[in-house]
């Protein structure tokens, strides 16, 4: 069928390829023994074809498909003739196409009738790689060599054989080396089980066919990307951002982009961002373009196949040595706040051309703690905890509440309780709502989600939070959202933590911590908020009755449960007249 | 046969219809086609069961089975109970944040499914377990008595009570139940440590808060149906969510079994005539009244989940992307369901588009061509005037058709706004109903990697038969099923579903070092609490058969293999025989195995079954053969194929006048149950076993 274009087929093949990234997801997921990778899912998995273009993508986080596409090349040129049934490559190295240590990429070449047909590939990022700081995200680094075990693209496995003396000498680096070999053993599983897949869908369709159906995906993926692309008016479009600061506490990184629409293609350039810092927020330029994948692919309406077709038509350009393009040895390891702000960035670049699609800020990206207990002997049981909290609001509805970042996919999870529990030394005290955050508006920003732990040994936190001295925007007159707070209780004494990306403090056993994520921004006018929803939010004590009255002139009788219209009227008229004033 | 004379009495209500199947021991089944009241499902269902007493005097009703949607209807429609949560502080809104979860979309406007529990009910405790089991914080009573006060105040039915590590140490849960029991005797309970003694706290909360949200409105069903059935010794049972049926008394408790229970008839129903006429692979497709099913069959067992979500719409994200509804654990068939049956609204949506569903007209007011005072136009409406479904009367004549009733609900609701005729508004949606039907079977077979050419639809449904040959050909799919009684064929499924109990007991042990004579005395306990409980259920059978089962992993896994126990098996021997078959199972499954590392036990289970008489569809269908009357028909009627064919004169034949010739398209084949459309280019056949055979023509 090279020719005739067969869309039963074409669904089929699209669905069965999704379904072997899905199958590889389930056997990292069941296999795995890192809470990340077993409970949160903070993996991906993906299927390429012999030329190293994507053709299918498992559930995942949103920009790890970056990594998967920046690998290949390295491994194509590295390995191109010396690849063979049973090989399984490894690396996590930011400058050969990863991100940051602790993800590590396995890629396993495919082989049926005796060719190479294409690779099944997995990403995960694991609980720790060694360096100075736990779980490799620590922002005091300068150069990559102080952030722990690179492993620059060599084999894990030779013809099926374990590199056993590779695994050791990992383990040996790293702080969680059960979780990382147990991880490794997953995603190797995940590898043969997607290499499976796709000879089973060769033995039936056979190889002309297969690759037939793939280009044929292809198309329709840059065809439904074009589209898209289309359908934004001309244009050059930027945005600047001042970002928190350079990472050890020095001024704001300017940070600018313009993202430049012409019929079918757009470019994103990053030109006139500031230089790359010598601190570990640098984001490798492999991430930057998923970055940008990620935000497009979110406006894409239709359901279109993630691979290289999606791609095609998106430019992405930066200079070199900047902070989104740094040169080599320059530190990544904390390269994920940045990152997510690049997201926000291109959003609210393209919100000037298309305000219809575009909400408020979110929390600002994935937060997250490392709890490192110390333990006399033996291996301490470290945590990776990676939480988010909720979408800004909408031109339509309120932001929806402890949910998933939009360009962070589908498949990440909180970890429960109960799991961190039976593995850590750790209890988990709350983890929901906090009344009264967010950014008031017609629409609501989610309010702040808190999570607190208990600690029942002594060691070291990491805590990161996306969003510190930028609290998420309104939009449309909705008010901006709330501010990150993080108190560490001993007893009856509180300390507010301070104002950091990332906080690296020591803690001492039964010391409690609370982490109060951004509240999201919210959109439109506070006063034209419709006062039932006002009165549904304090009956659900999501906002309490003093802030109902001073955020959106809505006044609720306690007595009958009801909106006191009368007092509405008046309160609303006055606070209109202050703003007017 | 030498059983003494019974009846087997299977019921299964839908939303539009209530299908009785009532076996006498002769092998011949008697089917009855009821409207769903239901104030007085019960009452109607006693009547069939009347007729049949008739037809074979000195034989006592010996069972009664009951399939129903009550559970489901309760959650999609948000009609279950107002339900309050007692949880653990600090986690009352674990309920609507779900761990963070949504389906993997990239949609700026989606809209999460609100929580079943509102905020204003969840309501927080002082109390906490450690992971081991040991109370860290002891449960204040008092802030108990003020979390009932408060969800007295609120007028709630029913109460979830939920804590943290409750699945090891229950007991705060259990003084929790006993404090609201006392202080709010009329509220109705359960808790998480009964329902799902399972490790992860959103998953366990959201299964308890179902169940009770459930059990209300479940139990005030259940006493209604065996009050007005209380002539009939047998005691009531209830099909569950897994293919296996649960007594009345224990549906009541835990309502969130039987959320899957008519559709999982219907497939083990479908999955019975698959295996005995040896199709590996099918696709059950079931139409009712309310909503169209889809079920995935291969090698003869309906495919099982058990990490299902309920309240979603349409569960067509993939396997690792819930998050759309609400989490439920419990075993079931992986049933896809989307809201198109014969009674669907048609509707003109905003944007000036014909929609099918999923609001349904029901029993009552039901189809405007039914004349019970509908008047909005229905799926079935559309199939009427399309000369698809008899003008005059339907169900051997018990439902009288007004032809004109749904013709004037067509034109007037939406032909006059969409500016077409009558014949292409119908056909329009006929054909958006197809449409959504095709979503649910792509979202078990193309969604699970499937092509579903290579797979036979089983069409079964009061409305499956018009739909499926143009479904099929939607699909690409050429061979099609209409088996005997399709009208009422879930309820056959009924008939042959095992009774069925599980029972587990968490063992938290490692396999190195577990006194493995302890380990197969906890299988003993099993068997002695599935006796008890059959013992008080069924007195009379004595013949309970058991699976063992152990859950393991390698430490640290936090996923299990369910390994057999060998029936045989000695303590001294334990250790060898399950260490060995862990290693090979997972090697098996995931392609490793890891002989160093520890082998954790999760928890060791037992399967009690309680084998049903079966049916066999060749001695259905050869009585079948014996019987059926070839009238050889003459009637026609025009029937309307779309735009390109037009409206053909198409013979009406019965099932009979197809045993001896295949016969081509246009043919309508009208039975007392469904209506059998094909189309143009199809042709219909009969088999041995009754089914009737659809095949496109080359």
């Amino acid at each position: 069928m090279t020719g005739a274009f067969d869309p039963i087929l074409i669904e089929v093949m699209k669905n069965e390829l999704t379904a072997v990234a899905e199958e590889m997801g389930i056997t990292m997921k069941r296999t795995a023994r890192s809470l990340g990778a077993k409970e949160g899912s903070d993996f991906s998995t993906a299927l390429v074809d012999a030329q190293g273009r994507l053709i299918a993508q498992g559930l995942t986080i949103g920009v790890h498909l970056g990594y998967i596409m920046g690998v290949m090349p390295w491994v194509l040129k590295k390995f191109g003739d010396d690849l063979h049934p049973g090989d399984v490559i490894v690396s996590n190295d930011p400058y050969g196409g990863v991100s940051h240590f602790p993800d590590i990429v396995l890629v396993m070449p495919i082989f049926w009738q005796e060719q190479l047909v294409g690779f099944a590939a997995i990403v995960e990022h694991h609980t720790d790689i060694g360096g100075r700081f736990p779980g490799g995200m620590g922002i005091a680094c300068a150069e990559v060599y102080e952030e722990g075990v690179c492993i620059p693209g060599v084999k894990l496995f030779s013809k099926g054989e374990l590199n056993h003396d590779l695994v050791d000498m990992i383990a040996a680096n790293v702080r969680a080396p059960e979780d990382v070999r147990g991880d490794l053993d997953a995603q190797a599983a995940a590898c043969r089980r997607g290499a499976q897949g796709v000879r089973d869908l060769l033995d039936r369709h056979g190889l002309e066919q297969f690759a037939a159906c793939n280009e044929q995906l292809r198309q329709y993926s840059e065809r439904a990307m074009r589209a898209c692309i289309a359908a934004i008016p001309d244009g050059s479009y930027a945005c600047t951002d001042l970002f928190e600061d350079d990472g050890l506490g020095g001024e704001g990184v300017n940070l600018r982009l313009a993202v430049t629409v012409a019929g079918e293609s757009v470019r994103v350039d990053f030109d006139g961002t500031g230089p790359q810092v010598r601190s570990a927020i640098n984001v490798p330029f492999n991430l930057t373009r998923a970055c940008v994948y990620v935000a497009f692919r979110s406006i894409l309406e239709t359901d279109a196949p993630a691979n290289s077709g999606l791609m095609a038509p998106i430019q992405v350009t930066a200079p070199e040595g900047c902070v989104v393009n740094p040169q080599f040895p320059g530190a990544v390891g904390a390269r994920g706040m940045l990152m997510w702000r690049i997201i926000d960035m291109i959003f609210a670049a393209l919100a000037q051309a298309i305000p219809d699609k575009v909400y408020a800020a979110g929390e600002g990206g994935a937060n997250l703690l490392v709890y490192t207990p110390q333990v006399e002997a033996g291996v301490p049981s470290m945590l990776l905890d990676i939480y988010t909290s909720g979408w800004g609001a909408r031109p339509d509805s309120d932001g929806v509440e402890g949910v998933t970042p939009m360009a962070a996919g589908g498949a990440m999870r909180s970890i429960p309780a109960e799991m961190i529990e039976r593995e850590c030394p750790v209890m988990l005290d709350g983890f929901g709502f906090l009344p009264d955050t967010g950014g008031p508006g017609q629409y609501r920003g989610a309010l702040s989600v808190y999570r607190k732990w208990r600690f029942l040994g002594d060691g070291r936190v990491m805590l990161r939070t996306c969003r510190v001295k930028s609290v998420p925007y309104g939009l449309a007159g909705g008010k901006d959202g709330t501010p990150f707070a993080a108190r560490l209780r001993s007893g009856e004494a509180e300390t507010q933590l301070p104002s950091e990306m990332l906080i690296d403090t020591e803690v001492q056993s039964g010391e409690t911590l609370l982490h109060i994520q951004p509240g999201a921004g919210g959109y439109g006018d506070p006063l034209a908020r419709d006062p039932q929803l006002v009165l549904d939010d304090v009956l659900d004590e999501k906002i309490s009755p003093a802030y109902a009255e001073r955020e959106y002139g809505v006044a609720i009788d306690q007595s009958t449960e009801q909106v006191d219209r009368n007092r509405t009227t008046q309160l609303r008229a006055t606070l209109r007249s202050e703003l007017e004033a | 046969m030498s059983t003494p004379a019974s009846l087997r009495v299977a019921f299964d209500i839908g939303g539009t219809f209530t299908d009785v199947v009532i076996a006498g021991s002769d092998g011949q089944l008697l089917t009855y086609k009821i409207l769903t009241l239901p104030d007085s499902v019960g009452a109607d269902v006693g009547r069939c069961i009347a007729d049949a007493e008739r037809q074979h005097p000195e034989s006592p009703v010996s069972s009664l089975v009951h399939g129903t949607t009550i559970a489901s209807n309760a959650v999609l429609e948000e009609q279950g109970a107002r339900t309050g949560l007692i949880t653990t502080k600090g986690f009352r809104d674990e309920l609507e944040i779900r761990r963070l979860g949504r389906p993997s979309v990239y949609n700026v406007f989606w809209q999460r499914t609100p929580p079943l529990i509102p905020r204003r009910r969840r309501l927080e405790v002082s109390e906490r377990m450690t992971v081991r089991g040991e109370v860290e914080t002891p449960l204040k009573a008092e802030d108990v008595r003020q979390a009932i006060f408060s969800l007295k105040r609120q007028g709630v039915e029913s109460i979830a009570v939920a804590f943290l590590h409750s699945y090891v140490n229950p007991s705060h849960e259990r003084r929790a139940v006993a404090l609201i029991r006392e202080l709010f005797p009329e509220v109705m309970v359960c808790s998480s440590a009964d329902i799902l003694p399972e490790v992860r706290e959103y998953e366990r909360t959201s299964t308890t808060a179902l169940n009770a949200y459930l059990m209300p409105v479940v139990g005030r069903y259940l006493d209604q149906v065996e009050t007005q059935l209380r002539a009939y010794p047998p005691a009531l049972q209830i099909m569950q969510s897994n293919g296996g049926v649960m007594s009345a008394a224990h549906a009541r408790l835990r309502p969130v079994h039987m959320i899957e229970s008519g559709p999982a008839a219907g497939a083990l129903a479908a999955a019975g005539l698959a295996r005995e006429i040896g199709l590996a692979q099918a696709v059950a497709f079931d139409m009712g009244g309310t909503t169209a099913k889809g079920c995935l069959i291969e090698n003869g067992q309906p495919v099982e989940t058990a990490e299902g979500e309920v309240g979603a719409g349409i569960n067509r994200a993939g396997r690792l992307s819930k998050g759309a509804g609400y989490a439920l654990r419990v075993p079931a068939y992986d049933i896809v369901e989307v809201g198109a049956g014969g009674g669907s609204l048609a509707w003109v949506d905003d944007g000036g588009a014909l929609r099918v569903g999923p609001r349904s007209a029901g029993a009552v007011p039901g189809p405007a061509c039914y004349d019970r005072g509908g008047t909005e136009p229905t799926i079935t409406d559309a199939n009427v005037v399309l000369g698809y479904m008899n003008p005059d009367s339907i169900a051997g004549g018990t439902v009288p058709i007004d032809a004109t009733a749904a013709q004037t609900a067509i034109q007037t609701r939406l032909g006059t706004r969409l500016g077409l005729s009558v014949h292409e508004v119908a056909f329009g949606i006929h054909q958006v109903a197809d449409a959504t039907m095709t979503r649910a079977i792509r979202a078990v077979t193309t969604e699970r990697g499937r092509d579903p050419r290579e797979f036979t639809l089983i069409a079964f449904g009061g409305s499956g038969p018009v739909h499926a040959a143009t479904l099929a050909d939607n699909l690409g799919m050429s061979r099609v099923y209409i088996p005997l009684f399709p009208g009422v064929f879930s309820a056959l499924g009924l008939l042959v579903a095992d009774l069925r109990s599980d029972y587990v007991q968490s063992v938290p042990q490692d396999l190195d070092t577990v006194d493995t004579t302890a380990l197969l005395q906890e299988f003993d306990a099993l068997v002695a609490r599935a006796e008890q409980d059959t013992h008080n259920e069924q007195p009379e059978r004595s013949d309970l058969t058991y699976e063992r089962l152990i859950d393991l992993r390698y430490q640290r896994q936090s996923s299990e293999l369910t390994l057999t126990v060998p029936a045989q098996v000695e303590a001294a021997d334990l250790r060898r025989v399950l260490t060995e078959s862990f290693h090979a199972a997972h090697e098996r499954t995931y392609g490793y195995r890891r002989e160093d590392d520890t082998i954790a036990i999760v928890s060791v289970r037992l399967k009690a079954t309680l084998q049903t008489q079966s049916l066999s569809f060749s001695e259905l269908g050869g009585y079948f053969g014996q019987s059926a009357k070839k009238v050889t028909q003459t009637d026609s009627r025009r029937a309307y194929f779309g735009p390109q064919q037009g409206e053909l004169e198409t013979r009406i034949l019965g099932r009979g006048d197809l045993l001896e010739q295949a016969v081509v398209g246009p043919l309508i084949v009208e039975e007392f149950d469904t209506t059998v459309v094909v189309p143009p280019q199809w042709q219909a056949s009969v088999d041995t076993y009754g089914n009737i055979v659809l095949s496109k023509s080359a």
